[in-house]
């Protein structure tokens, strides 16, 4: 087993350090990995909540999230008041 | 510099709401598929990629040979390669031991915080560091405890707790938006990270969604 966790943690290593040591130099690739956050985090929030209609609350919730930082609120704020509304919402629901 | 650094790491603190509790259940999902309370920490220590983790453990209990789990992992950590291609041009020249360090450490959550400071004028590779020492002490704490109490634990989920993950980069997303190409590029890798993440193995569909958004973000350049 000692062998397998070392093999994966070289290659967890190695994709971590390949993109950290290109400088890219294009404008076009400079404008494209400016946008790579953007589309990170947006694919990030999809692929975490599931997609069924008992979900919407989790949804709204995420909606609400997103909402507030839109808003200027700081990263804790937006996930302490999501956690909030959730927690409240689901016990009103149950 | 160690303001820097334990700014980077108070930070952190709120995210750990999210991470410990993943952690407890990946040692309680490791334990139970058979793996020693050894290997279970010694995957948090070396690893440190929590998705990556899980699907080992997964695909463990289902007797899956070695090779595949190192090669599901590279699958789900390509994604890490793109971070790093976004983090690259703001570090500047720096000594390869702490691109090193720095490339251990990197993970969603220190990326996300990391590249928002960055764009806000006030990150430096302290910062950096202090994020992702504080994702990684909550990853190895959870483990730790989880490993040793399986029996005891609740699952996060129905606490919801999992839900810090998708506010955290809800969180971190919404300051881009106010720009007409980002919101494309956020709307195109969010609809296909919807319909291609589940239809595609390991971390394919993440790193489609993403770089379709990414296309379409630079199709529609302001």
């Amino acid at each position: 087993m000692i062998e397998i966790i070392a093999a994966m943690a070289v290659v967890t290593f190695l994709t971590r350090l390949c993109g950290l040591g290109v400088r890219l130099r294009s404008e076009w690739a400079l404008r494209a990995i400016a946008l790579v956050p953007v589309a990170a985090f947006a694919a990030l929030v999809s692929t975490s909540l599931e997609v069924r209609p008992e979900a919407w609350f989790r949804w709204a919730v995420v909606g609400l999230g997103g909402w507030l930082s839109w808003r200027g609120a700081p990263v804790w704020v937006s996930v302490a008041g999501g956690l909030l509304v959730y927690f409240v919402g689901t016990s009103l629901i149950r | 510099m160690r303001s820097a650094f334990a700014k980077g790491f108070a930070e952190a603190l709120p995210l750990w709401m999210g991470v410990v509790p993943f952690a407890l259940v990946y040692a309680a999902a490791g334990r139970t598929a058979g793996l020693a309370a050894r290997d279970v920490q010694l995957m948090s220590l070396l690893v440190f990629a929590g998705g990556a983790q899980f699907t080992a453990v997964r695909l463990l209990a289902q007797g899956a040979p070695g090779v595949m789990l190192v090669a599901a992992t590279g699958l789900i950590n390509l994604r890490h390669v793109l971070y790093g291609l976004s983090l690259a041009p703001h570090l500047g020249r720096i000594r390869g031991w702490l691109r090193g360090l720095m490339a251990f450490l990197l993970v969603d959550e220190s990326y996300g915080l990391a590249v928002r400071a960055y764009l806000a004028g006030r990150g430096s590779v302290p910062y950096v560091l202090g994020l992702g020492t504080s994702m990684y002490l909550a990853w190895n704490l959870g483990t730790a405890v989880g490993s040793a109490s399986v029996a005891l634990l609740p699952d996060p989920r129905r606490a919801g707790l999992d839900l810090v993950f998708p506010l955290t980069f809800v969180a971190l997303l919404g300051p881009f938006l106010r720009r007409a190409n980002n919101r494309r590029a956020a709307l195109a890798a969010f609809l296909l990270g919807i319909v291609a993440v589940p239809s595609l193995p390991g971390g394919l569909g993440f790193v489609l969604a993403t770089l379709v958004g990414v296309l379409v973000g630079v199709w529609g350049h302001d």
